[in-house]
């Protein structure tokens, strides 16, 4: 059986590989879009996200964070007055998240306690949201050290006239400004903080409390090409489900077909003959659409290679799947002409692969390329590992294995 | 008791309202070549792709080695070899390829693979051009390669439908010489379908014929034709008349005769059939019978006795139109 599948992968790969156009439309194309969308993009660095905001502190730390996520290129805001309304509206699906800045986070981050900044997500777009999540921490980092730095200086400070026996009347009496010592200390530090920024995080005296929901700590706010290399390259690797159909229709009508099914062979093993050449190719065309992107438009990989492949395969599987489902659907050449195609596009576009803003919400996650999509946005842009896309390589493999099963199932050699 | 390498009992395809095959029924021999000779749409390519495991039959059975072609399909497959109709090949592999391929498929690899697929296209003369692609070869190259890749498996029974369709004379004989050596040489049996007379008469020792999804003789070329006697007489008259039929079949080198449908274009005159036990003396018969008594002869045709006239005499049409 294996020999059998291995037979007709390589035949079909042969076959495959004289259709000249579909290989530039392929592996080409997807290149070509995603130089001119990020010319048009690129000015902006990111396309922008729109999300709300809340500012219920009263504090310099609030304002801050305010004025740091303003800065944000990526982010458009939307001031909003108060959490619950904020809650309400993402949960209604008006934005992909909401960022809310509680009331007392300045004196918050002074105490043990540590004090946090919340991002209220809408859970059908939680990993878009993600992405949010990843621009908040990055604009807060800075002064999230500042804050912390400086609750560290008052700790010592508070606890140090009782650990040496003497009191702050004491010290006053010796002509010492304690709040000036204080803020002298802290901007010390601060600056040994700022130029060590991972050993500062890693001191337990400068403890950064303020954890979000996800671990992904990005190394910066995800640039236009974080969005359009995957969304591309997948959107272009489903065509492949167009040569599928053809090739397959022009089995049935050429008599192979017939002649490979007087041969002692089944269906399964012959239907993985034809899936898995394509779920290969469009593998290797992601893979190599990635790595021309690392060389023309500085696009980063991440750093969890083996999460990386593992979605590569789940995605080349997702191909082949649903290719294979259509290809034993389209019963005449016209449908094996349009049908594929016009799938290719519809779910692209609901999927949010051909530009994230446009998704359809609640049909995008029935789409293969929404998950595959939004898994390599985790893995790279969002510094993510296999924990973190899990779930996409489970969504993908699930459609690959459902959608294999059904054309098995439907599947008729003559 | 003759070892049967093919029964068929009873054997009945319908698709939906039409019945493609109508309770079918013969036997093939170790050794024979059968030939089921029919028109378009006579059900022949029906038949095969049951006895081939394609599909199963409506209703009916058949056993090929003995196995059961329902029970025992992947048996069954390992012992035949089948040429489709079709070109069933790739057009941008070439002949090599194609043949390479199909040998995988029943599990040949290695030394036994390429031994094998050099063999086969030797067999069928095309070592030559066996590296080209097939989209390059002619009608009868394409044929010729058809023929090798049913052939990989070495087969103890080989279907062969309609193999020398679209191909050139010397293709042709190449195919022929090719059955018959598989044949002889190899003592392979063969179901070979053709609407071709000649080829039957050719290449195969018994013949069905087929018409319309059912068997309507089934005898050795020599019996079948035979049986026509001494051919057929095709004489067009001015009308049917009953007396002038009784008195042309009282004749004594006629079996019998039969007014039949005139074709189209030729109405207005009554076709009489005569059947004769002997063709020369019976047309000398009836040239006088019409002259002594004043019937008016508007047309003439002496069919040669050959199974396109057995087949006629059957149907009342010819195999092609
Ligand atoms: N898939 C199908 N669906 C419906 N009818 C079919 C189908 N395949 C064949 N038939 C019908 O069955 C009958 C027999 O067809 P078949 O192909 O067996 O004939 P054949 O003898 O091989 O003819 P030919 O010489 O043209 O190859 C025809 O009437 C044909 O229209
Ligand atoms: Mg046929």
């Amino acid at each position: 059986m294996l020999r059998q599948i291995w037979a007709l992968t390589r035949k079909e790969i042969k076959v495959a590989a004289e259709y000249r156009g579909q290989w530039l439309l392929v592996f080409l194309t997807p290149l070509i879009f995603i130089a001119v969308m990020g010319a048009t993009f690129g000015a902006t660095g990111a396309p922008t996200v729109a999300v709300y905001l809340v500012n219920e502190d009263e504090g310099r730390l609030g304002r801050q964070i305010v004025s740091a996520l303003r800065d944000e290129p990526t982010l458009a805001l939307e001031m909003l007055d108060s959490r619950a309304e904020a809650d309400r509206r993402v949960g209604a699906g008006q934005r992909m998240a909401a960022i809310v800045i509680p009331a007392g986070l300045s004196a918050a981050v002074l105490t043990d306690a540590g004090g946090v900044v919340e991002v209220i997500v809408d859970p059908a777009r939680e990993q878009s949201a993600g992405i949010v999540l990843g621009q908040v921490q990055a604009a807060t980092a800075p002064m999230l050290i500042d804050a912390e730095v400086e609750r560290a200086v008052r700790t010592v400070f508070n606890t140090a006239p009782e650990t040496f026996g003497f009191t702050d009347e004491d010290l006053a009496s010796l002509g010492v400004d304690l709040e000036a010592v204080a803020k002298f200390l802290a901007a010390a530090i601060n600056g040994v903080v700022s130029s060590q920024v991972q050993d500062a995080i890693d001191d337990p005296l400068v403890r950064i409390d303020l954890r979000p929901a996800s671990d992904a700590a990005p190394r910066q706010a995800p640039t236009v090409f974080d969005y359009l290399v995957p969304g591309y390259s997948v959107f272009f690797a489903f065509f492949l489900m167009g040569l599928m159909a053809e090739t397959i229709y022009e089995e049935r009508v050429g008599g192979a077909l017939r002649r490979i099914f007087s041969l002692p062979i089944r269906r399964v093993p012959f239907l993985l003959g034809k899936a898995l050449p394509y779920s290969l190719i469009a593998m290797l065309q992601v893979v190599s659409v990635f790595a021309a992107s690392t060389l023309l438009f500085d696009y980063d990989l991440g750093s969890a290679p083996l999460a990386l492949i593992l979605l590569i395969v789940a995605t080349g599987l997702a191909v082949g799947g649903l290719g294979i489902l259509v290809s034993v659907l389209v019963r005449s050449e016209g449908q094996a002409n349009s049908v594929p195609t016009l799938l290719t596009l519809v779910m692209a576009a609901v999927s949010g692969a051909l530009f994230p803003s446009i998704q359809a919400p609640g049909l995008a996650q029935i789409t293969p390329h929404y998950w595959a999509v939004q898994g390599f946005l985790t893995i790279t842009a969002l510094r993510g590992d296999l924990a973190d896309v899990l779930p996409n390589l489970a969504a993908l493999l699930a459609i690959a294995l459902a959608t294999f099963t059904i054309a098995v199932w439907r599947f008729r050699h003559v | 008791m003759p070892a049967f390498i093919l029964e068929a009992r009873n054997l009945v395809k319908k698709y939906g309202d039409i019945i493609a095959v109508n309770d079918v029924s013969f036997t093939i021999e170790e050794g024979e070549v059968f030939g089921l000779l029919g028109p378009n749409g006579a059900g022949k390519s029906t038949t095969i792709a049951m006895l081939s495991g394609l599909f199963p039959p409506t209703s009916g059975s058949a056993a090929i080695c003995g196995l059961d072609i329902v029970r025992d399909l992947a048996k069954v497959k390992q012992v035949i070899g089948v040429v489709p109709q079709e070109l069933a090949l790739y057009p941008t592999l070439s002949g090599r390829e194609n043949v390479r391929f199909f040998g995988e498929l029943y599990g040949l690899r290695g030394k036994t693979l390429s031994a094998r697929v050099d063999e086969v296209i030797g067999y069928v003369g095309m070592s030559e051009r066996a590296n080209d692609r097939v989209q390059t070869y002619s009608g009868g190259m394409k044929r010729r390669i058809n023929l090798a890749a049913g052939l990989v498996n070495q087969p103890r029974l080989l279907f062969l439908d309609e193999p020398t369709v679209g191909v050139d004379p010397q293709s042709r004989n190449h195919i022929f010489e090719s059955v018959e050596r598989l044949n002889r040489e190899r003592g392979m049996s063969i179901l070979y379908t053709t609407h071709y007379m000649e080829e039957a008469e050719r290449l195969c020792h018994r013949v069905g014929i087929i018409d319309r999804g059912k068997l309507i003789a089934l005898d050795t070329p020599r019996r079948l034709i035979e049986s026509l006697g001494g051919g057929i007489i095709q004489l067009g008259l001015a009308a049917a008349d009953e007396a002038v039929r009784a008195a042309v079949e009282a004749l004594p080198a006629v079996r019998f005769a039969t007014f039949v449908a005139a074709e189209e274009g030729a109405e207005g005159k009554a076709i009489l059939k005569i059947e004769a036990s002997h063709g020369n003396e019976a047309l000398l018969q009836v040239l006088h019978y019409c002259n002594a008594t004043d019937v008016d002869i508007l047309s003439l045709d002496l069919l040669e006795p050959n199974l396109e006239t057995v087949f006629l005499n059957l149907t009342g049409k010819s195999l092609r139109d």
